[in-house]
This record gives structure tokens, sequence and C-alpha cells, in this order.
């Protein structure tokens, strides 16, 4: 009983805490990001099973972790709103030819990283972008106003 | 900035699994559930005697896990109109032997029996067995209270040790 108690404690804590932090620090990690994802674990394992290493503690701490992950899976596509509590929406930075600046400094995205995205599309250039889309995945999407260039092997030509 | 970019089709969203995932996910999430509701560990059950002069409360694990620490806890009330000497209980040797730490307070002899030497009229001691699961299975106990000059009053439970 107590092993469930503690996972959900833990999970929801986790869940809230990395919905917290932000899209840009789950989509790619640095090296502190590492750091902190090595140590949460060390940290919580304590807390997560306390002292009793039986092999039916483990089996209920596991479902009752995967057994949160199948009912906010759940939740999450069946309501709209839950989804976009737990997992974010997508945030707009840059939009025919005006960057978001508020959204930019919200989500701690700054220009050389959206600039490094456009040329991993084949672009060079903020005005040749319609649209800048931080996904909720923590992703950069880059939408141009044209297709880009590529050879007939399908690799961008700059 | 709510935008036509995040506009989807509006199909509404239906919850359907599949034949592998209807048997599973109930079992999965079962687990949890009868963990809460004590089926897997950590439960105590409780035997009340009321003889001769004594009333014992004897709780136990019913249920424990593999190297969990659980106790066996003796309330031995004295019910007599004076006061009762050298009273020695003896949990079966069969059944500690089942387990490792045994510890016990008051401290075990040499014959791995608990002496009260008096509980007063109307008093009453408590006694508890530190046991450590050690063997999975089901394990039988008998406890055994003796009072000098008279039949052993005995009482019988059993634990099961899960892995």
């Amino acid at each position: 009983m107590e092993t469930v108690i503690r996972v959900a404690a833990i999970f929801a804590f986790l869940t809230i805490a990395l919905r917290i932090i932000g899209k840009r620090e789950l989509g790619e990690m640095s090296g502190y990001e590492l750091v902190l994802i090595i140590l949460i674990p060390e940290i919580l394992s304590q807390g997560l099973i306390g002292e009793d290493f039986s092999v039916t503690n483990a089996i209920i701490g596991v479902s009752t972790l995967l057994s949160l992950v199948l009912i906010n899976s759940f939740l999450s596509y069946r309501f709209k709103k839950y989804r976009n509590i737990l997992e974010g929406e997508p945030v707009i930075l840059y939009f025919k030819g005006k960057l978001m600046e508020e959204a930019l400094d919200k989500e701690r995205v700054n220009l050389d990283d959206l600039l490094n995205e456009i040329r991993e599309i084949g672009y060079e250039r903020f005005d040749q972008m319609k649209w800048i889309v931080l996904e909720p995945d923590g992703k950069i999407s880059c939408i141009p106003f044209s297709p880009p260039r590529t050879n007939p092997e399908g690799e961008f030509i700059s | 900035m709510k935008t036509e970019l995040f506009k989807t089709p509006e199909i509404p969203p239906r919850i359907k699994a599949w034949k592998y995932q209807l048997i599973g996910m109930p079992l999965l999430v079962s687990i949890p559930i009868l963990a809460l509701l004590g089926f897997l560990g950590g439960t105590t059950k409780k035997i009340e005697l009321n003889e001769r002069d004594l009333n014992i409360s004897l709780s136990y694990p019913e249920l424990l896990r593999n190297g969990q620490t659980e106790y066996v806890r003796l309330k031995i009330s004295n019910t007599s109109t004076g006061p009762l000497k050298n009273l020695k209980i003896l949990l079966s040797h069969d059944f500690l032997q089942q387990f490792d730490e045994i510890e016990s307070l008051p401290e075990f002899d040499k014959n791995l029996e608990v002496s009260l030497n008096e509980i007063p009229e109307n008093g009453f001691r408590w006694v508890l067995f530190k046991l450590k699961a050690n063997k999975i299975g089901g394990h039988s106990a008998k406890v055994e209270f003796k009072l000098p000059g008279q039949d052993a009053i005995e009482t019988a439970f059993k634990t099961f040790v899960l892995p």
C-alpha cells in the first residue's frame, strides 16, 4: 500500500516539475540537464521503494507507474484541456517577419538556436520563414514560405 | 497567440484498445489496487484470547514480503484478583527459524522463551517479537503461555511470505 502511494506521489511531483522546467529543457539535453537526469533517479529511488527490496514490491512499483502512465495517456487522449495542461501547447516563436520576444524569453530560446533550426532545413534567414513553432515535445518546427530546394537525391541545396 | 496553424480536424476521440490491451491493461491496473487493498503484503491480523486469568491480544503479520521486517505484538492483561508471576511465552522454534534478525522485547532467554516476572492485578504487559522475512511461503506458528503449575494456554497463527 505504501509503495503505491510513494510511486503515485513521486510520479505526480515529477510530472509537475518537468512541466514547470519547460519544453526546451526536455527537447534537448545540455550537460547540466544530463546530470539532472542521472541524479534524479538516485535521489528518488529510496523514496520510491523505501527499504523493501522484494520482488513483489518491485512489481507493485512498476505496475503503479505504468498504470499512472496508462491512465494519463487515456485522459490526455480523451480530454484536450487535460492534454494541454499535462503536455503543454505549441508556442509560436516567429510569424511572418515578427519574432515573438515574450515567447522567446519565457521559453528561453535564443536566436542562435532558431537560426540553427532554420539552417537544418536548408534555409538561411528568418525572412524565408512563415512560422517557427516550439512544439510541446521541445522540438522546433520551421515552416518556410516555399519548399526548400533539394537535389535529385533529396538533399537540401542552400 | 492562437492561429489556424493549430486547428485540428474535429474527430471526437473514443477510448478503444487492442484485444491484448483489453486483457493486459486491467491486469496491470489491478496490481496497485490489490496492493492498496492489502492483498500483496503488509497486512496484520489480530487474535483475542480470554482464558483463565489472562486476556491476550495478539497481532501478527498475515502477509509479508520477503526481506520485510514486521512484529508479532502481544498485549497480555491480568484479569485475576492478584498479581501473576513467572509467565513464560514461547513462540515455536520452527516458526522462528524461517526468519532472520529475530529479536524480542523483553529479551529471549537461552531457550528462546520470554519471561514476564510479574503482571500486577488489572495490569498488562507488552511483548514484541521482531522478525525479518527470509523464506518464501507459508509458516505456521504456535504461541504458548505458561504459568507455573498450570497447563499452557496455546494459540496458533499462519504467516505467508511473498517473494
